[in-house]
């Protein structure tokens, strides 16, 4: 029997469910704890005391196994690129991708010239949030953080798995 | 047996005296902690002094904003930044068409058709709001807020849109104010 998308998607169970898991993954984007250049700085401010990071429902994972959040911080060099992109390969699969500061968005000061930086982190991992500063304050970040949890929570995993 | 029960008794005992704890603390939440409820209350953005003329040349990093019906097309924002991120092109109006003037009463002679800025690429470092002969290109906020308000978070789901277009001329106005057979386009 031919499977109807519009009725499966009305049904309340389903669409409840939806809603339960989305909140659930909005509500605790663990992000892997690691960091390129200066703007890894300012994520460790943010995750101090002061703009509490656990405050959102974040919280540093050190294994990549465990996150959920990717926060690419600072310039990706060329040999970084290939790394980051096996890192975000090894992450469990409701995964995000936040591009931070100019320079993991489009290179930054070495779009023209650097011979040695990849200009834009989107061009190996689909990105989900870009924060422009260089580096973005912690006041930005968090902003970008509480978009992603936007987009989080407009999802609606099992629809589209049924889909 | 006794010794069974006594561990039970001794876990709840100790578990409600470390959640006491914790309850205290959430009852005292609000008084001398140091974090901030983020969209409610941010820290203040300081002003970095750069040492001459301290009323003018206050400086904030925030996002670069152009009040473009004050610019000239002089290209010395685009000349000034070290990472080229600022893309002006312009085309020059006839002889004896008015086009208006600035507001420090400067005569404009330039049509600015494009005046990009991408803020993916810029590194904040206010070059180009010095040499501006018309103040119009500045960043938001600080000694600024009078003509704009503080703008630094402004992520994106989109590249593309961090990529500010600040040019608010159509095509026909080009048309019209250019004669067609002495189209001069120049810019950076």
């Amino acid at each position: 029997m031919e499977h109807d998308v519009r009725k499966s998607s009305d049904n309340i169970i389903i669409s409840s469910l939806d809603k339960l898991i989305s909140w659930a993954r909005s509500t605790s984007p663990w992000y892997f704890q690691f960091g390129l250049a200066c703007c890894a700085i300012e994520m460790m401010a943010t995750a101090a005391s002061r703009h509490d990071l656990e405050r959102i429902g974040m919280m540093p994972r050190s294994s990549p196994r465990q996150a959920d959040v990717m926060i690419v911080s600072g310039t990706v060099t060329l040999k970084m690129a290939t790394r980051i992109k096996r890192l975000y390969a090894q992450m469990a699969d409701p995964k995000y991708v936040i591009s931070m500061g100019s320079c993991a968005t489009s290179g930054g000061p070495y779009w023209q010239y650097g011979y040695h930086v990849l200009k834009g982190v989107d061009l190996i991992i689909p990105v989900d949030v870009y924060i422009p500063g260089c580096p973005p304050r912690p006041e930005s970040l968090l902003e970008g953080l509480l978009k992603l949890q936007e987009k989080i929570r407009h999802e609606r995993p099992i629809s589209e798995k049924l889909k | 047996m006794k010794r069974y029960f006594y561990n039970i008794w001794e876990t709840i005992t100790t578990l409600m005296i470390g959640l006491g704890v914790t309850f205290g603390h959430l009852l005292r939440i609000r008084k001398g902690n140091v974090t901030l409820q983020y969209p409610e209350e941010r820290w203040p953005q300081p002003q970095r002094e750069i040492g001459f003329n301290l009323d003018r040349y206050n400086v904030i990093r925030s996002r670069l904003h152009v009040d473009i019906d004050d610019c000239i097309g002089c290209l010395q924002c685009s000349r000034a930044c070290p990472v080229d991120c600022i893309k002006i092109e312009f085309v020059k109006v006839d002889k004896g068409l008015d086009i208006g003037t600035t507001s420090n009463d400067t005569k404009k002679r330039l049509l600015v058709t494009r005046f990009d800025i991408d803020m993916t690429e810029c590194c904040f470092c206010n070059l180009c709001t010095y040499p501006c002969p018309e103040d119009c290109i500045y960043m938001t906020g600080g000694p600024n807020s009078r003509k704009h308000p503080i703008d630094y978070e402004y992520s994106t789901y989109d590249r593309s849109d961090l990529i500010f277009r600040f040019s608010n001329v159509d095509p026909d106005q080009v048309a019209r104010l250019t004669g067609q057979n002495e189209l001069k386009v120049g810019g950076k």
